[in-house]
């Protein structure tokens, strides 16, 4: 259900990532939403075109920085991703890659919210 | 302690510069491992490196092989950051020349915990670095005093290896860094006086 689903970002592990800086924490969502729609674009294009190398590198990156701002189911999404591109397991890759996309988008929602900043 | 850190995400790359910098290290931050190389194996290279592993042109552990490979003026500490926890994967990240390595994500405490052992085995390197160009120094004063010095038996003169006759002391001084002050002995004062009395 939707509506139960957990959120995208544990705000709390990702203040403890940056050491509790929330300026810092600022700072890196912007990077992340700046960088956010090339490195999409490369990852869907890796993947449509079948690049599996180049999909699973651009999970990885993805990966790290999901990683860093408490985005666990993003990062895990990412992580299977890696894993199926690189063992060249096609059909689980372009489910899982699907999968990411949503919870990707979930995120960049949540950091799109003027809210989550009075809450870092 | 000057701190190189080498990541292509922008986002990693800001927070490392940002925990770091906190800490007291200057930073210098790079995207690629070509540039890490760059830095590395330049004039006034930092003593410690924080390297990713997935990097264009260079990886981490490529960066980690050239360094050791190129045996660098001084050798840094260097810390690959991996997402790979496995053991064949440190494994490998350990024998390219790695010193350490820290999982990703990482928390702050640990990564600034490992720099803090690095920075110790780094002033380690240097104090004994130091200690053995000391030594070597003092070994060559040592050899420059061996063998067979010929020495006149009446005036006391030395030959040189450029088959000239100099001062005792003259000859020492050089070889040494040994300084002398001119006194008289008794004996020398005794007989000396002697002499004066029975001239005058």
């Amino acid at each position: 259900m939707k509506g139960m689903e957990d959120p995208p970002i544990q705000l709390a592990l990702a203040l403890r990532r940056v050491d509790g800086d929330s300026d810092l924490l600022v700072e890196l969502v912007r990077i992340f939403q700046d960088d956010l729609p090339e490195r999409m674009h490369r990852l869907r294009g890796a993947h449509e075109r079948g690049d599996l190398p180049e999909t699973a590198r651009s999970a990885h990156s993805l990966r790290g920085s999901l990683g860093i701002l408490g985005a666990e189911q993003g990062r895990i999404l990412a992580e299977e991703l890696e894993a199926f591109s690189a063992a060249g397991r096609v059909d689980e890759a372009a489910s899982t890659c699907q999968a990411f996309e949503r919870e990707v988008a979930r995120v960049n929602a949540f950091f799109s919210s003027p809210e989550w900043k009075s809450r870092a | 302690m000057k701190v190189l850190v080498a990541d292509d995400d922008a986002l990693a790359r800001r927070l490392l510069e940002s925990a770091l910098s906190k800490s007291g290290h200057d930073v210098v931050a790079v995207a690629g491992g070509a540039e890490a190389w760059q830095v590395l194996s330049g004039p006034e290279a930092p003593t410690i490196a924080v390297l990713d592993w997935m990097m264009p042109e260079l990886t981490g552990v490529e960066v980690c092989e050239k360094v050791r490979a190129a045996s660098l003026p001084t050798s840094p500490y260097l810390i690959v950051l991996t997402s790979r926890g496995e053991t064949g994967d440190v494994v490998r990240a350990l024998q390219a020349g790695a010193d350490d390595y820290i999982t990703k994500p990482f928390e702050i405490d640990e990564l600034r915990a490992r720099l803090s052992v690095g920075a110790r085995i780094v002033a380690l390197q240097q104090q004994l670095s130091e200690r053995v160009r000391a030594l070597e120094e003092a070994l060559a004063h040592v050899q420059q005093l061996q063998g067979l010095i010929p020495i006149c038996a009446w005036c006391r003169q030395v030959r040189n290896d450029g088959n000239f006759w100099e001062q005792v002391e003259s000859y020492l001084g050089k070889r040494s860094g040994l300084q002398f002050t001119h006194a008289i002995c008794p004996s020398c004062r005794h007989k000396e006086s002697a002499r004066f009395k029975k001239a005058g």
